[in-house]
């Protein structure tokens, strides 16, 4: 579905037809159930959580701007709710400076490749898996980012150049050599 | 590491997992059986949250019940008021702040608020009427929490209200010496309080060059740093020593250490420094404790330049 076939199913949902939230459902389920994995990094609260994000999802369809990018905003309101579900999973007061865990019972079991990837991205902050989500695996742009996260394409683009070498430092610690000399002939300046 | 093998890597974790079962009917029939949430509450109390907010942090020593505070706009003086019963609701919605997306309605356009954006506690935006919007017209600066000690955040509000109410312009005389030297430019404040400027440790880094992005981080303690980008003058922000750490990690950083806790924070410290970052033109101005201000110049992004302008920074800092 393109944004202006979303925009027709959500005007439809908001003049009454209820039923047409169906759609949208159906349509956005597979890939918010990746991010939210992604970000969460537990198969038990995932499908919840989900469910969850359609609620609210419906429930402030008029705050979505017709004219605007509805997946951008879908993406901004799953990112904020995993985190807040993030937080109530830990039962931890919400501090307002406190790093945000990720769910307690997080395993990584050793499967190959993958295993080693999701080792290293649980080390990193939730903020940085989300930047590396939504500029690598979605390929979207600083602008783009900016309307989720509500940061400046500046200051996304730091924080994403971060992330992306904090992955690749704590990938070298993982112990592979030959892409640590990558690393260094390929992406590391020193001035 | 190649961005196409970063992509490989990390599309094959995600694309490892898949969504087996159809949800929408689940979903529709929670949605058909549930009773309406607070996510109907009137949107007027939000407004409220805001300016209790903003004073719950800009006014945090004075944190009491129905609280007034008045500041100064040439002519206009605004009030902005927090009784009581605000200040028990929002206490008690503590923990809940982050459901609500808040928006500043017209009747705060007015006001200087702190605004907190949809379900994210961790992101903060100060709303402030009196200087230079953004696109969107009145969000002009954001703060990230998870990286902001609670000062450097009080600090950072209490910032914005001293650009919207000039009270910590540079003196005229001072501003007349830019002027000079920098056509006028309008000047963006940052201060911090450390405890020796001369340990200040101005760092150039060039992330990328191809996209002629520029950076100076600017070691503050063992704890903070804060960058500045030449790509987007004015911008700047206030990194954990962690993620500074991360900056830097292909440099030579001498004497970084953890401290045992997160008991000392930047108000520990007391001599006053301050560094401005101009607007239009590319410029850092820099004014030490007991020091005279001093503006340097950096007429373009070349490595060169931005080389010479870290070690006269470091070299004013140490003189």
């Amino acid at each position: 579905m393109d944004n202006q076939t979303i925009e027709s199913v959500v005007k439809r949902v908001k003049s009454g037809e209820k039923v047409c939230f169906e759609l949208i459902v159906r349509y956005y389920q597979k890939s918010l159930y990746k991010y939210i994995r992604y970000l969460t990094n537990s198969s038990n609260e995932v499908e919840d959580i989900m469910q969850d994000v359609f609620i609210r999802v419906y429930d402030n369809l008029d705050k979505y701007q017709i004219g605007t990018s509805f997946n951008r905003w879908i993406y901004k309101i799953t990112f904020n709710h995993t985190m807040n579900e993030l937080k109530k999973k830990n039962k931890r007061k919400v501090i307002l400076y406190d790093r945000i865990p990720d769910f307690p019972d997080t395993k990584v079991e050793d499967t190959g490749i993958s295993s080693k990837t999701k080792k290293v991205l649980f080390q990193l902050t939730l903020e940085e898996r989300n930047l590396l989500y939504l500029r690598i695996y979605e390929e979207m742009s600083y602008q783009k980012m900016s309307e989720i996260l509500i940061k400046s394409e500046v200051s996304l683009r730091k924080k994403y150049e971060r992330a992306r070498k904090k992955f690749i430092k704590l990938y070298e610690r993982e112990g592979n050599e030959d892409e640590t000399r990558e690393v260094k002939v390929n992406d590391i300046r020193v001035y | 590491m190649k961005q196409e093998k970063l992509k490989s890597m990390i599309s094959e974790y995600i694309n490892e997992s898949d969504l087996t079962t159809d949800h929408s009917d689940a979903v529709m029939e929670k949605l058909s059986t549930r009773t309406k949430n607070r996510s109907s509450k009137t949107w007027y109390r939000r407004p409220l949250l805001v300016a209790a907010l903003l004073l719950v942090f800009s006014v945090g020593a004075y944190a009491a019940s129905d609280i007034i505070i008045k500041l100064q706009n040439g002519e206009d003086t605004m009030a902005v008021t927090i009784t009581e019963n605000e200040s028990e609701w929002l206490k008690a919605h503590e923990d809940q702040r982050a459901i609500d997306q808040i928006i500043p309605s017209s009747d705060y356009r007015d006001k200087l608020c702190l605004v907190l954006d949809t379900a994210d506690p961790t992101i903060y935006s100060i709303w402030n009427p009196f200087v230079s919007y953004d696109d969107y017209g009145e969000f002009i600066k954001t703060v990230d929490l998870t990286n902001c000690y609670p000062e450097v955040l009080e600090s950072f509000i209490l910032q914005q209200i001293d650009i919207a109410y000039g009270y910590l312009m540079p003196t005229q005389e001072e501003l007349n010496q830019l002027a000079s030297e920098h056509q006028g430019q309008q000047y963006f404040y940052y201060q911090l309080e450390r405890q020796d400027p001369s340990q200040i440790v101005f760092e150039y880094k060039q992330e990328n060059k191809e996209n002629s992005y520029f950076e100076i981080v600017m070691i503050l303690n063992e704890k903070s740093a804060v960058t500045l980008s030449t790509e987007d003058s004015g911008d700047y922000e206030v990194v954990e020593l962690e993620n500074a750490e991360a900056l830097l990690y292909d440099k030579k950083v001498s004497s970084i250490s953890y401290l045992p806790d997160n008991s000392r924070t930047l108000s520990n410290y007391t001599n006053d420094y301050r560094l401005l970052w101009s607007e239009g033109d590319r410029s850092i101005v820099i004014r030490p404790a007991n020091k005279t201000l001093r503006a340097y110049a950096f007429p373009d992004d070349t490595a060169e330049n931005m080389i010479l302008l870290a070690k006269e920074l470091n070299r004013y800092m140490n003189e």
